[in-house]
């Protein structure tokens, strides 16, 4: 019986000694590992077709399931679409007027270049501790590790971690080792929008850095905040669902709940670049001047 | 001794069997949700597999099935599925040594020794890294071995057959 076990050490050390150099592969590797990269290269048609046959079969179900449903749902569309458009026009005439104003206090022009490449969900992830997409663009249609993923709607929906020729990885703001700045949009204080591992199976994630007392409310908007360029500003996280203490009962959190639906999607937004301008409002004090 | 060729032709058999497996894992027991919780069926292959091939084929199949595992899945570091399988092969092809004879029960058994294993190795890995919450990675550990243990249905008699079949052939 010595035999076996002798060679079960054996195969366990060629399995710490591949870990050590997939780890160390990694390491010095910017968008994936050359092994990694191979492997998702190889699978990904595989993923793709495995996703077709799911996406194909969730349509059948849900044609037979939620016809009604859907009437409804295109009934009230219907009726917001209506809405919408008058806020439009009304939005069409503030456009202007506030071209008008910028131009006459001499203001920068706001911009929000955003250069998108659309991709499709090929997998979510099959285990229970993480929170990760695997989508069917790479390096080739210029993905990098570190781009922002969004909805159509422009919500977001997470981050690039590992970007191969054909495929990438993104991790969701769901996951534990997500971490994006964000900003309370009504009243512009600042946060951190984390992945918690106790909120993840529940759809939600939580807003730190709050301090003892914030100015917080249910359904309060949470936004990126763009702080030091990494990721776009203003890019919608979601909203507030509840404020409680930190487990250290030294601090407040909120408990955010995403505006995309993370677990519906199939189509998806990655922001291959950005160029954001804001306003820059120079006030001029009647001191300086008389210097 | 057994013939090269016969070894290759079991191999082939038992790594198409793997990808059958792998189909079956991201087309069907992904789409299931069990108190929000979904099967995770590829700790059971290296588990099973070590149980009718014993202590020395059993452990090399996990590794090869966890090198690939890892490179197609997230995972707590680089190789970490390859550990894990591997070492779980080594306790499963044991098992079904010395304690139970290969079969349904032994299976079901290594299978849930397999999982538990796999789990425990992650929530180590996750508080050695910082990520507390013992409790919930408990629940979470525990709730996946439970509802991955009947999928071990599909995989015992697949394997079975080509453990019998191929053995049987030469």
């Amino acid at each position: 019986m010595k035999q076996p076990d002798r060679f079960g050490i054996m195969v366990l050390s060629v399995a710490a000694a591949i870990a050590v150099l997939l780890s160390v592969m990694a390491y010095f590797s910017t968008n994936s590992a050359a092994l990694p990269n191979i492997a998702g290269t190889i699978a990904a048609p595989f993923r793709a077709a495995a996703a077709a046959i799911t996406e194909t079969v969730d349509g059948w179900k849900d044609y037979v399931t939620e016809f009604d449903q859907l009437k409804e749902e295109n009934r009230q569309l219907k009726l917001e679409l209506a809405e919408k458009e008058a806020i439009l026009r009304q939005a069409e005439l503030d456009r202007e007027e506030n071209a008008r104003l910028r131009k006459l206090a001499e203001l920068r022009e706001q911009r929000r270049d955003l250069h998108f490449e659309s991709a499709r969900v090929l997998a979510q992830d099959d285990s229970n501790w993480s929170s990760l997409l695997t989508i069917n663009k790479g390096t080739a249609h210029g993905i990098q590790t570190g781009n922002c993923v969004v909805t159509e709607e422009g919500y977001l929906i997470g981050i690039v971690t590992e970007a191969g020729l054909n495929w990438a990885t993104v991790r969701t703001i769901l996951d534990s080792g997500s971490s994006v700045g964000a900003l309370v949009f009504r009243s512009g204080a600042s946060a951190v929008a984390q992945g918690d591992f106790a909120l993840m199976g529940q759809g939600r994630l939580s807003l730190t850095y709050l301090g003892t007392d914030p100015d917080l409310a249910y359904g309060d908007l949470i936004v990126t905040s763009g702080l030091r360029g990494y990721y776009p500003a203003q890019l919608v996280i979601g909203s507030v669902e509840e404020v409680r203490s930190s487990d250290d009962g030294l601090d407040q959190i909120a408990v955010v709940r995403p505006a995309a639906e993370l677990e519906e999607l199939e189509q998806v937004f990655v922001i291959t670049s950005f160029d954001i301008v804001d306003s820059q409002v120079y006030i001029v004090y009647e001191d300086d001047l008389a210097e | 001794m057994q013939p090269k060729s016969y070894l290759i032709f079991k191999w082939i058999v038992y790594a198409l069997a793997t990808l059958l497996m792998l189909a079956f894992q991201s087309l069907v027991l992904s789409q299931i949700r069990v108190m929000g919780l979904t099967p995770f069926l590829y700790p059971v292959l290296p588990a099973v597999a070590a149980m009718y091939e014993g202590g020395r084929r059993g452990p090399v199949y996990a590794l090869a099935v966890g090198v690939v595992c890892g490179l197609l899945l997230p995972e707590p570091f680089p190789g970490f599925f390859g550990i894990a399988f591997t070492l779980s092969a080594v306790l499963c092809a044991r098992v079904a040594e010395r304690l139970l004879a290969p079969g349904l029960l032994c299976g079901i058994l290594v299978s849930a020794m397999s999982l538990a294993l796999t789990g425990a190795l992650r929530i180590l890995v996750q508080l050695l890294t910082g990520g507390g919450y013992l409790e919930l990675m408990a629940r979470i550990a525990l709730g996946e071995t439970l509802i991955t243990l009947p999928a071990v249905l599909v995989v015992l008699p697949l394997y079975r057959v080509i453990h019998k079949r191929c053995a049987a052939d030469y």
